[in-house]
C-alpha cells in the first residue's frame, strides 16, 4: 500500500495503534495494527482535512517524547511504559490526539470482522434489521397502570 | 444571469420538514407552486446503514454537522462563539433525512410561558390552534404511539407504538419504582406497513437515513403527494437573495444552480422554509435600499432569540445485555415528569427525558455525542467489555428560553461555495438552563440506578446536539418585537412568509419537528382561507 508516510512514520503509526487498541487478554480482539486502520486513515486524509495535520502533530510530538527518552521507536520503550509516553502526547496536544484516537476507534470498530467477535451480526443494519418482540397491548397497559392512575400532569391552559 | 420566463404564484425556499408540509397544503389550490432546494435527492439504497462500514459515515459524509460533512449542498456555520454546534442536513427532505423521528407535541403551557411563569413571551396562538394540524401531520407522516399519554392533551396516533425492547422495559421499571411519568414515544416511524411504506425493521441508526422508508422523512411522505398534485421541485438550487420591487414587496429570488449559474425566479409569494439558521441568514443577506438591515428586519429581530435545546446525556451500565442496538435509536420511552415549572426546583420551565437506545460499537468507542476525551488503551478495553450493549442512555432535553443576545448574524469572512456570506452563531447558555440541566442529570442518574444500573456516567451540555434551531424570526402581534404575524406573514413584507422553526416564540422542551410541521400546515390553511386578500 502506498502511503504519504515515511517507513519510520508508518511504523510509529502501527506502534501507536497497538497502544491505543491493545489486543485483549482473551485473544478475542486483535491489536490495532492487525486491523486495516491505516487504510481508513488514508481515506480520512481525503475526506477530513483536519485529520492529516492532527496526525502529523501527534506523530511529531510522539517522536519528540521518544527522542527525550533516547529511543528511536515506541516499540523500543518497555511495554508497560508505552502508555505513559502516549499520555504525554495526549496531554500536550489534546485536540489533535482526540481526533487521532477517535479515528483509530472508528477504523477499528467499523472493520466488519471486528463486531462479529463480540456477538454482533457481521452485516450492515439494513435491510435485515433486528428482531424486537412487539409489546402486547395488555402487557403495556399493565406496565403503564401507575402512570395512568396519576391522571393528567400537564397544565391545561388556553 | 438568466431570468425565468414563467413567474410562479408561490415560491418555497427549502424542501425539508416545513417546506414539504406547506407545499402539500397549498397543492390543493390551483396555484403554480415551485420549491427551490439547495440540496439534491438522496438515494435510500445508498444510505450508510446499508453499508458494511456504516458507522464511519456518521463522522464524514453523513455527519449531522455541516462543518464536518462539507458536502456541496452545505454551507459552513461559524459556531466558534457557541458551546453547541448547529446540526442540519441539506437535501430534499432536509434534516428529516437524518432526524431520529422522535415526534412529541408541545404542552398547552408552552404557548403561555409569560402568563404562567413570568418569563419570555406568550405565543400569539395556542395549543388548540395547532391541534387539528398536529392530527393531519400525524396521519401524513405516519406516527406510531399510544393514545392516553397523561402529559399532553388527548390524541390518537394512527399506528401502535414502536416496541420498547429490553432496554425500554428495563427503564420503564425504574420509572415505576420512582413513581415518575413515562410513556412510549410518539415516533414518526412506522410500527406497521402504512400508505405504501414498509414498517420499521428495528435496524437502529435512523440518523443515517432510513433505507427502509419506515422513518417519516418528507421525501417519502409529503413530497410524493405534493409532486403528484402538481408542485414543482428544483433540487440543487441555492437561493442567494430575495429581491424586492419598488413598493417593498418580494418579487422573487436570485439563485445559483448546481453549475454555479445565477438565475432570477419571479414569484408573487415567497415562503421561507430554510430552518432557524438558514432563514435568518437569507433574510440578512437580502439587503436593499428599502431594507438596509436585511429583509423583513425593520424590528431588528431577525436572527435574534436563537434557541437550541441544550442536552445532557447520562448513561447507565447494567450487568446484563440490553440488546440496546436493536430498535430506532431515538424512539423508545419519553418522560415529562419534570416538564412543567415547579418553583421549588430553583429554576423556571423544565425538561423531558428521552430514553435512547445504544449506538453502534464505533460510535460508542469514539465517544458518542460527547466531546470528552476519548478513552484508549486498557481503560478503553476494560470499559468497552464491561459496558457495550449493556448501556442505557438517557437524554435530558431542556427548554431554552429566548434571549436576544443569542443570535445569528453574517460572518464577515466565511462564505459558502457560491460566495454567499455564511452565518455566525453567538450563543451563551443561561444560568437557568444550567440549573435545569444539572437537575435533569441528577434525576436521570437516579432513574438509571432505580432501573438496576451498576453505575452511571454523564456528559453535560453536549456540543454536538444542536439539532433544533428555533426562534430567529419569531411570530407575534407586535411588529416591534416580532418578525412575522400570528400566521407567518412578515410584518414588513406582506407577501413574504416564514414556516420553519424560526417562528418559535419559545422552544418548549421537546423535539420541534411535529410542531414545525403543524405550524406550516396551519399557515398553509390560513393562506388558503385568505387568498382573496392575502396581502391586506
Amino acid at each position: 500500500m502506498t502511503t504519504p508516510w515515511t517507513e519510520q512514520e508508518r511504523a510509529l503509526i502501527d506502534d501507536l495503534l497497538d497502544v491505543l487498541l491493545p489486543a485483549t487478554a482473551d485473544g478475542k480482539l486483535p491489536a490495532g495494527s492487525a486491523v486495516p486502520i491505516v487504510a481508513f486513515f488514508l481515506a480520512r486524509l481525503a475526506d477530513l482535512p483536519e485529520f492529516g495535520p492532527a496526525l502529523s502533530t501527534v506523530l511529531t510530538a510522539l517522536q519528540d517524547v521518544l527522542r527525550g527518552r533516547g529511543v528511536a521507536a515506541l516499540r523500543d520503550v518497555a511495554l508497560d511504559e508505552r502508555a505513559a509516553v502516549v499520555t504525554q502526547v495526549e496531554q500536550s496536544h489534546p485536540a489533535e490526539f482526540r481526533l487521532v484516537a477517535q479515528n483509530a476507534h472508528l477504523g477499528y470498530y467499523t472493520e466488519p470482522s471486528i463486531p462479529i467477535r463480540f456477538g454482533l451480526p457481521g452485516r450492515p443494519p439494513q435491510p435485515l434489521g433486528h428482531e424486537v418482540p412487539r409489546d402486547s397491548m395488555e402487557a403495556l397497559m399493565e406496565l403503564l397502570a401507575p402512570v395512568i392512575a396519576r391522571g393528567p400532569i400537564f397544565r391545561d391552559v388556553k | 444571469m438568466s431570468e425565468s420566463l414563467e413567474p410562479v404564484d408561490v415560491l418555497i425556499i427549502g424542501a425539508g420538514a416545513s417546506g414539504a408540509a406547506l407545499a402539500w397544503s397549498l397543492s390543493e389550490t390551483r396555484m403554480n407552486i415551485l420549491c427551490l432546494e439547495q440540496g439534491g435527492h438522496t438515494d435510500p439504497a445508498k444510505y450508510p446503514s446499508t453499508l458494511p462500514d456504516w458507522e464511519r459515515h456518521r463522522f464524514g459524509a453523513f455527519a449531522a454537522n455541516p462543518n464536518i460533512r462539507k458536502m456541496p449542498a452545505d454551507y459552513p456555520v461559524n459556531d466558534a462563539d457557541s458551546p453547541i454546534s448547529p446540526l442540519m442536513f441539506n437535501a430534499v427532505g432536509g434534516s428529516t433525512i437524518i432526524y431520529a423521528g422522535h415526534f412529541p407535541r408541545f404542552h398547552p403551557s408552552d404557548f403561555r410561558v409569560k402568563t404562567l411563569d413570568g418569563v419570555a413571551d406568550d405565543w400569539p396562538i395556542n395549543y388548540d390552534t395547532l391541534a387539528p394540524f398536529y392530527d393531519i401531520n400525524d396521519r401524513m407522516m405516519g406516527v406510531s404511539g399510544l393514545a392516553g399519554n397523561p402529559s399532553v392533551p388527548a390524541h390518537t396516533p394512527p399506528l401502535p407504538p414502536i416496541p420498547l425492547g429490553k432496554l425500554g422495559h428495563t427503564i420503564a421499571g425504574g420509572f415505576n419504582k420512582l413513581g415518575w411519568h413515562w410513556w412510549p414515544s410518539d415516533s414518526a416511524i412506522l410500527s406497521q406497513d402504512y400508505e405504501g411504506r414498509a414498517a420499521c425493521v428495528n435496524a437502529g441508526p435512523c440518523d443515517l437515513g432510513c433505507a427502509q422508508g419506515a422513518k417519516a422523512s418528507t421525501d417519502v411522505t409529503y413530497w410524493p403527494e405534493a409532486l403528484r398534485r402538481g408542485v414543482k421541485l428544483k433540487p440543487n438550487c441555492r437561493v442567494a437573495e430575495i429581491t424586492v420591487d419598488e413598493k417593498g414587496m418580494a418579487d422573487g429570488v436570485l439563485y445559483f444552480d448546481d453549475k454555479g449559474a445565477l438565475h432570477k425566479q419571479k414569484a408573487a409569494v415567497v415562503v421561507m422554509a430554510c430552518n432557524g439558521i438558514g432563514t435568518s441568514r437569507l433574510l440578512l443577506n437580502s439587503r436593499s435600499a428599502q431594507f438596509p438591515d436585511g429583509l423583513a428586519n425593520r424590528s431588528g429581530m431577525v436572527g435574534k432569540n436563537l434557541m437550541f435545546h441544550p442536552v445532557s446525556v447520562v448513561a447507565g451500565a447494567f450487568s446484563e445485555p440490553l440488546d440496546s442496538h436493536k430498535g430506532p435509536v431515538g424512539c423508545s420511552i419519553t418522560s415529562h415528569e419534570f416538564y412543567e415549572t415547579d418553583a421549588s426546583r430553583g429554576f423556571v420551565r423544565g425538561y423531558s427525558f428521552e430514553v435512547l437506545r445504544g449506538g453502534g460499537p464505533a460510535s460508542a468507542a469514539a465517544g458518542g455525542l460527547s466531546d470528552a476525551p476519548v478513552l484508549w488503551g486498557q481503560a478503553h478495553r476494560g470499559l468497552f467489555a464491561m459496558a457495550y450493549g449493556k448501556t442505557a442512555p438517557i437524554l435530558v432535553m431542556s427548554e431554552d428560553l429566548p434571549e436576544e443576545h443569542n443570535r445569528v448574524t453574517l460572518d464577515a469572512d466565511l462564505k459558502d461555495s457560491n460566495g454567499i456570506p455564511a452565518p455566525k452563531i453567538s450563543y451563551t447558555q443561561s444560568d437557568n438552563n444550567k440549573k435545569l440541566l444539572a437537575h435533569g442529570e441528577q434525576r436521570a442518574a437516579e432513574l438509571l440506578m432505580a432501573s438496576g444500573a451498576q453505575w452511571t456516567i454523564g456528559a453535560s451540555t453536549v456540543r454536538g446536539t444542536g439539532w433544533h434551531l428555533m426562534g430567529t424570526a419569531r411570530m407575534g402581534n407586535d411588529p416591534q418585537r416580532s418578525v412575522v404575524n400570528p400566521w407567518g406573514r412578515s410584518h414588513d413584507v406582506p407577501n413574504l412568509f416564514v414556516v420553519d422553526g424560526s417562528l418559535f416564540v419559545t422552544s418548549a422542551a421537546v423535539n420541534p419537528t411535529s410542531t414545525i410541521q403543524a405550524l406550516a400546515l396551519y399557515i398553509g390553511d390560513t393562506m388558503k382561507k385568505n387568498l382573496a386578500n392575502l396581502f391586506d
